[in-house]
C-alpha cells in the first residue's frame, strides 16, 4: 500500500502543468528520513509544468526532515513554517521555491474553502 | 543606570538598553537584545571593579550603533574620574561590543571588568505577561565561549558570547581583567551571535538583506546606508527643519529595512520600533506606497514578498483565505507552537486591497510591467477575494469579523483597537463591520486592476467588469454610507446594516481613494478642516465631541501623521490644494518640535492649547509609516503625480515654506527634477 508520501509525489506528478506556477522554474529535492534511510523525491519545475522522480542529485533546493513530519506537511497538519521554526525541517538553497510549493499544500481541514471564490455565504447575522 | 532607553537596530534585530548601555532586568522600560521576535539577553550588565557606571555621553548618530562614554562614579562637579570607559556597540546579527578602558593617571592600574549575562527568551507578544516558560533554559560554558539557550521540544534558540582575549567565563557571566599602564589604554571586542538551531543542530541564519549578517562591520554598515541615500532624490529648500525632516525619514526607513525568512536579498519596511520589527501587510504597503516617489524598491519587494505568501487555503486560527494578504508574520515561541496565530495571521481587511493599489501605483512610477504581468495571479486572486470571502455580510461590501476575538483582531482596519469604532453615543456596532476607508479602497483596488488588465493582462473583459463594478459600488457607496442630517459619510456599517454615524478621520481616505462623488466633497472637506477634526496640527482620528473621543486614546483623539499623509493627498488629489497644504504644513511642523523624526501619534489637544504637540504613550520610534510621512507631505506639497507620458509637476506649498527643489527623483522617464515656490510671494 502507498504511503500518504508516495500519494502526494504521486498526485504532484500527475497533476503536471501548474498555472499558478507557470513563472516557477527550478528543482526542490526532498530528502526524508525513514528509521536508518533516507529517501530522495526530486520535484522538476519547468515554468508550471511538474515532473517528480525518485533521485539523488543536485537541486537548486533542498528541503530535510523526517517522512512523519513530511506526511503531516502534505496532508495540512503542520504548517511548513512552523515545522521549520520548531527544528522540524531544514531547508537549503533557493527558499523561494518551497514558498511556490507550499502555496499548494492542503489546509488544516478545519474549514473547507467554497469550490471557487464565489461570494462566500456570510456568517451568522449577515442579511 | 540612567533613565532612558537608548536602542540600536538592524532588521529584525534590536538592542533597548540603559544610557549606560545596560541590559538591566529591573529596569521599569523594557530592555534586551532581540531577534526574530525573541529576546536573547535579558541581563547584560557592565561592572568595573563591582561598581555601575555611568554615562558622560552617549553617540547615536547611526540607527546601527550607540558609543557610551562611561565613569565609574556618578558625574559630579567635585570628583575628577581617573578612569573612562567607551563602550561601543553594533548590531550584527547579535551585536558587537568593543570595550576601551582609558587609564588618565601617572601610575598603572589594574581593573577587573565584569559583564552580568543571562537570556529569558521571552517571545515578543509575551513580554508583558512574563508567562512561565514550557521549555528549559541553560548555560554552558565551552572552551572559550559562553552559551546560554533555551529548547521547548524542537524549538530551539541561543546566544553564544565570544571574546577576542582570555575571560573567566561562569554561569552568571564573565571577567576581564585590564592592566592598565600610566596613561595607557586596555581594549577588549566581546561577540554576540543569536542563533536558531534548526533541524539536527545546524544553524539557520537569520534573515538579512545584504551580506553576511554575523561579520558585517559599522564602517560597511555606514557605507550601505550612504548608497541608500544617495540613491534617494536630494531636497533642498528655505526651511532647515524640513531638510533635517526629510535626511531623518530616509535614516529611518533605512534602519527598518527587514528580510523574513525564505526571502534572502530582499527587504521590505519592517512596522517599528520596539514591538513590530516583524512582516506587517498593512504597514509594508502603505509606508513603500508612502515612499514610492523616493525609492520604489521598497514597493517591489513589499509586493514580492507579501504576494509569495498570500493565502491560499482556508484556515479560521490564521483567518488566512485565499487571496487574502497577511497581515502579520512573527517568529518567536508562541507563534511556532500555535499559542498565538502569527504564523501568519491574516486578520486585516484593508492590506489585500491596498496590495492592489501598491502594485498599480508602482507601475505607474517605474513603469516595469514585468512586476505586474509576473503577479497577474496574486492580483486576480485578490481582486476576487474582495468579492467573495470579504464579503461578509453578503452586502456587496468588504467588512471584517475575527475568528476569535480574544485571539484576533477585533477591528481589521489601520484603527485596529478594540474600541476604534463606535456609534456617535459610544455604543461598538455589531460584526460583520464594513468601515467606509475599506469600500474607497476597494472602489480603487478596482479602478487600477481595470487598468492593468487592460494594459498587461490582455484582458479587456475583465477590465471592463471591474469598471462597471466600481461604478456600481461608488453608487452604493455614496447612498449607503452618507450620513445627510450630518452631510458625512457613516464610520461604518454594522452587521445589522445600521449606519455607524461617528465623525472619524476615515472620511479623509474617502478622497485618496476617489469614491467622494463630486458633489459631496466640500461638506467633507469642511468637515475635516473644521474645529472638531482638525486640531490645527493634524486631522484627529475621531471628531471631538463624540462619545469616545479621547486627545490620548490610541484610534479616539490622537492625530497620526501616516493617516493625515494619505488625508492630505486625497485632498489634493479633489482639488483642494490649500487644504493639503495646510495639513502637510502642520504635520511638518510636530516633525520640527521632535527633532525630524514625527512619532507615530500624538494628542489631539488644540494646539492654541498647548502650543506643544504631546507625544502619544504608546508610540516608539523608528516606525516605518511615520518616516514615510514626509515623503508622501513632499509629494503632495510638490504635486507629483505620473501620467502616463510625464510626470506632472504641480506645486502649492504651505504657509512658512518659500521653495521646495527635489532633485533626481526616480521615474520611468529617468532622473526628474521638480521646483516648488510659494506663489504669494510673486
Amino acid at each position: 500500500m502507498a504511503t500518504v508520501v508516495e500519494e502526494y509525489f504521486d498526485a504532484l506528478n500527475r497533476r503536471g502543468f501548474q498555472p499558478a506556477l507557470r513563472h516557477v522554474g527550478g528543482t526542490v529535492r526532498c530528502d526524508l528520513v525513514r528509521g536508518a534511510q533516507t529517501d530522495h523525491w526530486l520535484v522538476r519545475i519547468d515554468r508550471g509544468r511538474m515532473s517528480v522522480s525518485r533521485e539523488y542529485g543536485p537541486a537548486d533546493c533542498v528541503i530535510r526532515t523526517d517522512e512523519e513530519t513530511f506526511g503531516r506537511m502534505v496532508t495540512g497538519a503542520v504548517h511548513p513554517l512552523i515545522a521549520l521554526m520548531r527544528g522540524m525541517a531544514a531547508i537549503d538553497g533557493d527558499e523561494e521555491l518551497i514558498l511556490a510549493l507550499q502555496r499548494m499544500l492542503p489546509g488544516p481541514g478545519d474549514r473547507p474553502c467554497p469550490p471557487s471564490a464565489a461570494p462566500a455565504v456570510g456568517p451568522a447575522g449577515s442579511r | 543606570m540612567s533613565g532612558g532607553t537608548t536602542k540600536i537596530l538592524d532588521g529584525s534585530t534590536f538592542v533597548l538598553s540603559d544610557g549606560s548601555g545596560d541590559i538591566d532586568p529591573g529596569s521599569t522600560e523594557p530592555v534586551g537584545l532581540f531577534a526574530l521576535d525573541t529576546r536573547y539577553l535579558s541581563t547584560w550588565v557592565l561592572t568595573l571593579d563591582g561598581e555601575r557606571l555611568h554615562p558622560l555621553s552617549i553617540d547615536d548618530q547611526f540607527y546601527f550603533q550607540n558609543r557610551f562614554f562611561l565613569v565609574a562614579s556618578p558625574p559630579s562637579v567635585y570628583i575628577d574620574a581617573k578612569l573612562m570607559v567607551i563602550r561601543s556597540r553594533s548590531v550584527s546579527g547579535g551585536f558587537d561590543e568593543h570595550l576601551t578602558v582609558l587609564n588618565h593617571q601617572d601610575e598603572p592600574v589594574t581593573v577587573t571588568l565584569r559583564i552580568e549575562v543571562a537570556g529569558d527568551f521571552a517571545d515578543i507578544p509575551d513580554i508583558w505577561k512574563g508567562a512561565a516558560k514550557k521549555g528549559h533554559g541553560y548555560t554552558r560554558i565551552e572552551d572559550s565561549r559562553l552559551v546560554v539557550g533555551y529548547q521547548r521540544e524542537g524549538y530551539h534558540r541561543q546566544t553564544v558570547v565570544t571574546v577576542d582575549r582570555p575571560a573567566r567565563f561562569d554561569e552568571h557571566g564573565l571577567e576581564l581583567t585590564a592592566e592598565l599602564p600610566p596613561q595607557g589604554s586596555w581594549t577588549a571586542e566581546i561577540q554576540v551571535q543569536c542563533q536558531v538551531c534548526g533541524w539536527g543542530g545546524a544553524i539557520v541564519h537569520l534573515g538579512h538583506q545584504w551580506g553576511d549578517a554575523s561579520r558585517r562591520t559599522p564602517e560597511e554598515m555606514r557605507d550601505n546606508l550612504e548608497d541608500w541615500t544617495a540613491g534617494a532624490p536630494r531636497l533642498r529648500c528655505d526651511w532647515e527643519p524640513l531638510a533635517r525632516t526629510y535626511r531623518r525619514s530616509l535614516a529611518d526607513l533605512a534602519a527598518l529595512r527587514f528580510t523574513p525568512m525564505l526571502s534572502p536579498g530582499q527587504s521590505l519596511p519592517a512596522a517599528g520600533l520596539p514591538w513590530y520589527l516583524c512582516l506587517t501587510g498593512r504597514d509594508s504597503i502603505v509606508a513603500s506606497l508612502q515612499a514610492l516617489p523616493f525609492n520604489a524598491q521598497l514597493a517591489r519587494t513589499t509586493l514580492r514578498i507579501l504576494a509569495a505568501r498570500q493565502g491560499s487555503r482556508c484556515d479560521s486560527f490564521r483567518e488566512e483565505e485565499p487571496g487574502r494578504i497577511l497581515h502579520e508574520l512573527r517568529y518567536g515561541e508562541v507563534s511556532a507552537f500555535e499559542e498565538m496565530p502569527y504564523s501568519p495571521y491574516f486578520g486585516s481587511a484593508d492590506a489585500t486591497m491596498l496590495f492592489v493599489v501598491l502594485l498599480d501605483e508602482y507601475e505607474r512610477w517605474t513603469g516595469d510591467g514585468d512586476l505586474v504581468r509576473r503577479l497577474e495571479d496574486e492580483a486576480r486572486g485578490a481582486l476576487a477575494w474582495i468579492d467573495g470571502y470579504a464579503d461578509r455580510a453578503g452586502n456587496g461590501y468588504v467588512s471584517y469579523q475575527p475568528t476569535d476575538e480574544d485571539v484576533g483582531t477585533a477591528n481589521q482596519g489601520w484603527k485596529n483597537s478594540w474600541d476604534a469604532i463606535s456609534y456617535r453615543d459610544g455604543r461598538l456596532p455589531g460584526f460583520p463591520r464594513a468601515t467606509c476607508e475599506l469600500q474607497g479602497y476597494a472602489y480603487d483596488a478596482k479602478r487600477r486592476a481595470a487598468r492593468l488588465a487592460r494594459e498587461f493582462w490582455n484582458d479587456t473583459g475583465l477590465a471592463d467588469r471591474l469598471e462597471r463594478e466600481a461604478a456600481e459600488l461608488r453608487e452604493r457607496f455614496n447612498r449607503d454610507f452618507w450620513i445627510a442630517d450630518g452631510e458625512y459619510f457613516a464610520l461604518a456599517l454594522d452587521g445589522d446594516g445600521s449606519r455607524v454615524d461617528a465623525l472619524s478621520s476615515n472620511i479623509g481616505h474617502l478622497l485618496w481613494s476617489d469614491i467622494v462623488e463630486v458633489d459631496k466633497r466640500a461638506a467633507v472637506v469642511r468637515h475635516l478642516m473644521g474645529p472638531r477634526l482638525f486640531s490645527g496640527w493634524g486631522v484627529r482620528t475621531l471628531a471631538a465631541g463624540e462619545t469616545r473621543y479621547n486627545p490620548l486614546g490610541a484610534h479616539t483623539g490622537t492625530v497620526w501623521p501616516s493617516d493625515n499623509a494619505l488625508i492630505a493627498y486625497g485632498l489634493r488629489r479633489c482639488g483642494y490644494k490649500a487644504e493639503a497644504a495646510q495639513i502637510a504644513g502642520s504635520i511638518l511642523d510636530v516633525a520640527e518640535f521632535f527633532g525630524g523624526s514625527l512619532p507615530a501619534a500624538f494628542a489631539g489637544y488644540d494646539r492654541t492649547f498647548t502650543r506643544y504637540p504631546v507625544r502619544y504613550p504608546g508610540s516608539g520610534s523608528p516606525q516605518a509609516l511615520p518616516a514615510a510621512t514626509p515623503l508622501m507631505l513632499l509629494r503632495t506639497m510638490l504635486g507629483l503625480h505620473p501620467h502616463p507620458e510625464f510626470l506632472a509637476v504641480e506645486p502649492a506649498l504651505p504657509a512658512g515654506i518659500g521653495r521646495i527643489e527635489l532633485l533626481d527623483i526616480p521615474t520611468r522617464w529617468g532622473l526628474i527634477d521638480a521646483f516648488g515656490r510659494d506663489r504669494s510671494q510673486d
